[in-house]
């Protein structure tokens, strides 16, 4: 229906500031233009959405195919979507190589320790989430001196936080750095680094994540069982290896929706 | 491995912690709080808990009245405790009328968090205890539309409170208006904390966690409500008025000892239950809760109604004939 497509489009605006990322075929984006004057402190967070464009260059058979088979309610999606902050740190990362290679490098490392210690998959997602939110906030991008072992140290401390807000069991702060890394932090500087990681992200944990998306999808789809558990399985195993791809991309929360597409096909019997 | 989350003082290092904990705590027993970096001039302390303390401030900026939870972070070596991560950030998304509002976070010296809260002026305990309960039937009427309005936001949200009770319910006196408060234990999973609190708080505990079930939902909520609602009218803890040895024998010789058919699912639950249990035939809850009007009968056996999936949603209480003739406005304006 012309009308439903419309509305469809409409969910896919693009600020015209940003470029379109080349792995996306769905990439919502909201410039939030007083995100850098949000105080730590405040409770509540106002925003204005800039100019946006309609993507006239969405893949048709993309956007055909994805009108047939979700039927999204457009209130949870569009609160799931309010919720959403834009990472900032993407535009940043471009212009600071070194900050890019040891956030790369970070986040290599937390997601090893995810897996060693088998965490969720929200977890990691968390602590990315978390290191990115953090760098950004703090512009290390700025400082003459970069230092990676700060962005490693924040790694640790995000890595922690995201354990302790998602799992039952957390290891000890040297416990946690079991895998190979150039720096070994003690406990004091873990629990200053936390401390200031939660202060910079004004003590919101729980954001939106591409796995909010997953759920919702997976709920409207109205899989069952082991046909659920699978699709999770293997939706969690491609964001994991966008995470682990090419420079750790930027992810984001409705990255989930992408993700969808190849695993859609991959499950279509024909 | 830190294997007991809930309880920062972990079996690991108990003795330590304890000692540790003692030693800070004589320490500041006598000095004023640190309040260092929040602008708060400490007025009184108000609390004392098994976390920290608890004072009234006053803002030095805008003069007014504010709580402040002070937590003692014990086993530094850990960072910042899970549950209170949990609580704050849970806290932070929380954003409606009637949940009381957490206004900044601070830290001091690494071994404080300081949670600043809007200041109410007393919880529904200390109403019914010192204020003679709510006898007017408006002021119950009310005060249950707003605490079922609060309830039913956290559910929408998927967040449980988990230990709703007088003393979580503050009250504006000014404004009759009602903020649901410490959300402590919600969204975290901590069996070990339940059991351990005090008796008195297991007067708002749903049948289905006093029989020891780890799956339980919003239900729970929903019960203590019903506990709370009985008692505004009474006067007293509902299953303290009935004369049993334990919560569970209270409300099943309130509302009868339940059955496969009027429990499914119960004799799995409790393979032993008449062996604990005498079959109880229901004494009623208008032998208990007099003076409370027909429809506010229904409303409640609604709400105390032992089979979980049975129990009233707090949207579909909301609904209910209870508050249907009354002004929701005029409520907000008693």
């Amino acid at each position: 229906m012309p009308l439903d497509h419309h509305l469809f489009l409409e969910e896919i605006k693009m600020a015209h500031r940003y470029p379109k990322p080349l792995l996306d075929t769905l990439y919502c984006l909201k410039d939030h233009i007083h995100w850098e004057e949000e105080q730590v402190e405040d409770d509540e967070y106002s925003s204005s959405t800039t100019t946006t464009i309609t993507n006239t260059n969405t893949d048709t058979s993309s956007v055909v195919f994805l009108e047939h088979d979700l039927f999204w309610d457009r209130e949870e999606l569009s609160s799931l979507l309010a919720k959403e902050h834009q990472n900032q740190l993407s535009n940043t990362l471009q212009k600071n190589l070194v900050l890019a290679s040891s956030r790369q490098e970070a986040v290599e490392w937390i997601l090893k320790v995810n897996a060693h210690y088998s965490f969720s998959t929200l977890t990691a997602v968390l602590a990315v989430n978390y290191l990115d939110r953090f760098l950004f906030s703090f512009r290390f991008q700025n400082d003459s001196n970069n230092n990676p072992w700060l962005t490693q140290l924040a790694a640790v401390a995000c890595l922690s936080l995201a354990a302790k807000v998602e799992e039952t069991h957390v290891p000890l702060f040297v416990d946690l750095q079991v895998e190979e890394s150039k720096y070994l932090f003690e406990a004091k500087a873990v629990n200053r680094m936390e401390i200031l990681v939660l202060s910079a992200l004004g003590w919101q944990m729980n954001p939106v994540t591409p796995l909010s998306f997953l759920d919702y999808i997976t709920r409207k789809l109205g899989l069952k069982g082991y046909l659920c558990l699978e699709f999770l399985r293997r939706c969690e195993t491609v964001l994991l290896s966008v995470f682990a791809g090419e420079g750790g991309r930027m992810l984001q929360a409705d990255d989930g929706g992408c993700v969808w597409v190849p695993m859609r096909r991959e499950n279509d019997p024909s | 491995m830190w294997n007991e989350e809930s309880d920062w003082i972990g079996s690991f290092d108990s003795q330590l912690a304890r000692l540790a904990e003692c030693r800070m705590c004589s320490r500041d027993r006598g000095e004023r709080p640190d309040a260092t970096g929040m602008d708060l001039e400490v007025l009184e302390v108000a609390e004392e808990g098994s976390y920290g303390r608890v004072f009234r401030c006053l803002d030095i900026h805008t003069g007014a009245l504010v709580t402040m939870k002070q937590i003692t972070m014990v086993r530094l070596s850990q960072g910042v405790p899970a549950p209170i991560i949990r609580e704050v950030s849970l806290l932070k998304e929380l954003h409606h009328a009637n949940i009381v509002k957490l206004l900044r976070v601070g830290l001091t010296e690494n071994r404080y968090v300081n949670l600043v809260f809007e200041h109410l002026d007393y919880d529904l305990h200390h109403f019914i205890v010192n204020r003679g309960y709510p006898k007017d039937a408006l002021t119950v009427k009310s005060f249950m539309y707003q605490i079922l309005s609060a309830v039913a936001y956290c559910h929408s949200l998927k967040v449980l409170h988990r230990d709703l009770k007088p003393s979580n319910v503050l009250i504006d006196h000014s404004k009759r208006l009602i903020k649901l408060a410490d959300f402590r234990l919600a969204g975290e999973f901590a069996d070990d904390l339940l059991y351990t609190e005090k008796l008195g708080t297991s007067w708002y505990r749903a049948p289905e966690i006093l029989c020891d079930s780890r799956q339980y939902s919003t239900q729970i909520d929903l019960w203590s409500v019903g506990c709370i609602f009985a008692e505004m009218v009474i006067g007293q803890p509902l299953v303290q008025a009935i004369n049993c040895r334990d919560e569970l024998e209270g409300i099943f010789k309130l509302l009868g000892t339940p059955t496969e058919e009027t429990w499914p699912g119960i004799t799995k639950l409790m393979p032993n239950l008449h062996i604990y249990y005498p079959k109880f035939d229901a004494l009623g809850l208008e032998t208990f809760v007099t003076d409370l009007e027909p429809s506010g009968l229904n409303l409640l056996s609604m709400m105390l109604c032992l089979d979980p999936s049975r129990r009233i949603s707090a949207e579909a209480a909301l609904k209910h004939a209870y508050f249907i003739d009354v002004n929701y406005v005029s409520l907000l304006l008693l």
